[in-house]
């Protein structure tokens, strides 16, 4: 289980998280909603050991990323974006690399198996240098899988994907749910979210304003998209619009 | 684990063509561009000037300064233009013109007039040789008389001779910190391409943040790069100072007033003196790189950086002043470059001092890399 125990994080002044609290279970996949500068991705890269909580912690299994985060990330999947991979290094190459820093005995191995199971084998030699977005989210999601890990994190994985890369994205997501992993993701994306998620959180101006069951949001309304609105201040809102507008 | 970031720093490198071909571009065909440079230099000061002079007027003693030009070697001819007109047609390159002279005391001289054209570098060598030849005529003439008038030339008590005790003259000295500067330079260009990439590119690919969420602790990854970043910049330095210095002591630079010790053990010597260095260098380039968000941004505070050891060797001489100059990181390595190309016994306390200093401030800057990837402005790419 992922346990964010009141998690604030300050930067120059602004509070990016406030007391965020909220639990992903295993076996669920567990989306993280708001807009942009809401603070989700604050609190994925406090998740990964990146940044350090002013107050509160995140346990995962029941192990502190504050006291322990070497431990916590040998257990955690992490997809934080589909471009920083090593465009000199073959994807077999930049999977076994983050699988020889995680620690995985039987690195080459691991990797074989990765390639496999994400059914990659024809771009497994090919220099990462060259490839379209849907296959570096793929060979990302493998790096992020070589270890095994119970835990899977994703800030935003479907950007810039086309239609078919996701549909393959959300098959991906849904075996590893099936498997029993705990996922946990961020997304913009109302069809994404209402296609795969058991559990939503909705992060506004740092602070979570809902966390339930997705079906308990849609039940004050049924499009997802106009509840999640509906959830969010006014005061964000308007600094949206504003921004669009810009 | 350490093998695995090195590995990957090794493959990043050496599959990006260009970018290895700009990283050793400096060891390979810097040493040549040089070779080049000095030999034109050498050329140019051991060209025996040709002098063609044209004699005006027919005056009875032009033939005796005729003979005095040909025991001299040089071609002579007479003329009947205008000086100005002979040298615009270029019929001849200096003009000597003999005339009488009655000073005010009513003393007869014999003035020589010397004309010629120096708007051009050859003109100007022409001129300066023509004067040399003329000021030894006025000597031996000045000899001459007194030997006419029952004089000894050598009845002076006084006689000068200057004699130049020192092995090597300023001009070879200043020569000699030129090249220095060249291989002091080479370090700080040969590891900035590939440590820029390795740090401020990594920032501005995305690909440090997946790296830093890994369970491997940051001081590995830092010293993975500079492993890296160090090989390349001892190599490349090396293979500078093999190339730079076997391909100019091939030339005959003694015409510069200058002397090269080259043997294996200088080789070896100047190896150990410039290993800490290329190492230091390496991890300052680190330490100032870390901190841009882009690689141009990278690139422009590395080429600043690379300043630094023509402030070395500019100001040696104020340096040399400072009783502990001789451990400082670059003076010092500058200074004992100096003794072993000059054929001095190389100082070993002066050379394990400068080469400790320099290590200790290697892992200091490795330090603070590795304290910049903990900052929250780097993981934010702020």
């Amino acid at each position: 289980m992922i346990e964010f125990n009141q998690v604030s994080k300050k930067f120059s002044g602004i509070l990016a998280n406030q007391d965020i609290s909220f639990c992903c279970q295993p076996g669920q996949i567990t989306g993280l909603l708001g807009i942009n500068g809401a603070g989700k991705s604050t609190a994925l890269k406090i998740l990964a050991g990146l940044l350090k909580p002013d107050t509160g912690d995140v346990l995962v299994n029941g192990l502190s990323v504050r006291e322990n985060p070497k431990q916590v990330q040998q257990q955690v999947g992490l997809f934080l974006t589909s471009q920083g991979l090593y465009s000199n290094l073959t994807t077999r190459e930049n999977i076994d690399f983050f699988a020889a820093l995680q620690g995985v005995k039987n690195h080459q191995q691991a990797t074989d198996e990765v390639i496999e199971r994400l059914h990659i084998s024809s771009l497994a030699n090919r220099k990462v240098g060259g490839f379209s977005t849907g296959e570096r989210m793929k060979v990302g999601l493998a790096r992020a899988l070589v270890h095994q890990p119970k835990y899977l994190v994703l800030d935003e994985p479907s950007r810039g994907l086309d239609v078919l890369a996701i549909r393959v994205l959300r098959d991906y997501l849904l075996e590893l749910k099936s498997q029993g992993c705990c996922i946990l993701f961020s997304s913009h994306v109302m069809q994404e979210i209402d296609k795969l998620c058991d559990q939503l959180v909705i992060i506004d101006q740092g602070q979570v304003c809902f966390n339930g069951p997705i079906g308990e949001l849609k039940q004050q309304q049924d499009d997802l998209e106009q509840a999640f609105i509906n959830s969010i201040s006014k005061k964000s809102l308007t600094n949206s619009a504003v921004l669009e507008s810009k | 684990m350490l093998l695995a970031l090195v590995k990957k720093e090794w493959f990043e490198l050496f599959r990006d063509k260009r970018s290895l071909l700009a990283t050793f571009a400096y060891a390979l065909f810097g040493p040549i561009l040089l070779f080049i440079v000095l030999k034109g230099i050498i050329a140019t000061v051991t060209t025996q000037t040709d002098v063609r002079v044209g004699l005006y007027q027919q005056h009875p003693q032009v033939e005796y300064l005729q003979q005095f030009l040909q025991y001299k070697q040089l071609s002579t001819e007479f003329i009947d233009l205008e000086a100005s007109q002979a040298l615009a047609e270029n019929l001849v390159d200096v003009v000597l013109e003999i005339n009488n002279k009655t000073t005010a005391s009513g003393y007869e001289l014999l003035q020589i007039n010397v004309f010629g054209n120096s708007e051009n570098s050859k003109g100007e060598q022409q001129l300066r040789k023509m004067k040399q030849v003329m000021a030894s005529f006025m000597a031996q003439q000045a000899t001459d008389d007194l030997i006419k008038q029952g004089a000894s030339p050598f009845s002076s008590e006084w006689q000068l001779n200057v004699h130049e005790v020192n092995e090597y003259t300023m001009r070879g000295k200043r020569l000699l910190d030129s090249l220095l500067i060249f291989l002091l330079l080479s370090p700080f260009i040969i590891s900035l391409n590939y440590i820029n990439d390795a740090t401020a590119g990594e920032r501005e690919r995305g690909s440090l943040m997946p790296l830093l969420s890994q369970p491997v602790a940051r001081l590995k990854i830092v010293i993975a790069k500079w492993l890296v970043g160090g090989a390349i910049g001892i190599v490349g330095t090396a293979i500078t100072m093999v190339l730079g210095f076997s391909l100019i002591n091939s030339l005959p630079i003694y015409e510069l007033d200058m002397q090269i010790q080259w043997s294996l053990s200088v080789m070896l010597t100047g190896t150990l003196i410039l290993l800490p260095l290329a190492l230091l260098v390496t991890s300052l380039q680190m330490w100032v790189a870390i901190t841009a968000k882009t690689y141009k941004e990278g690139q422009s505070y590395l080429t600043m950086l690379s300043f630094l050891p023509m402030l070395a060797v500019f100001m040696a001489d104020k340096w040399s002043e400072l009783s502990f100059a001789h451990a400082l990181p670059l003076i010092g390595q500058q200074q004992l470059l100096q003794q072993i190309f000059s054929g001095q016994i190389v100082n070993f306390p002066a050379l394990m001092q400068v080469s400790i200093l320099s290590l200790a401030l290697t892992a200091i800057c490795l330090l603070g890399v590795r304290n910049r990837l903990n900052q929250e402005s780097i993981i934010f790419e702020r």
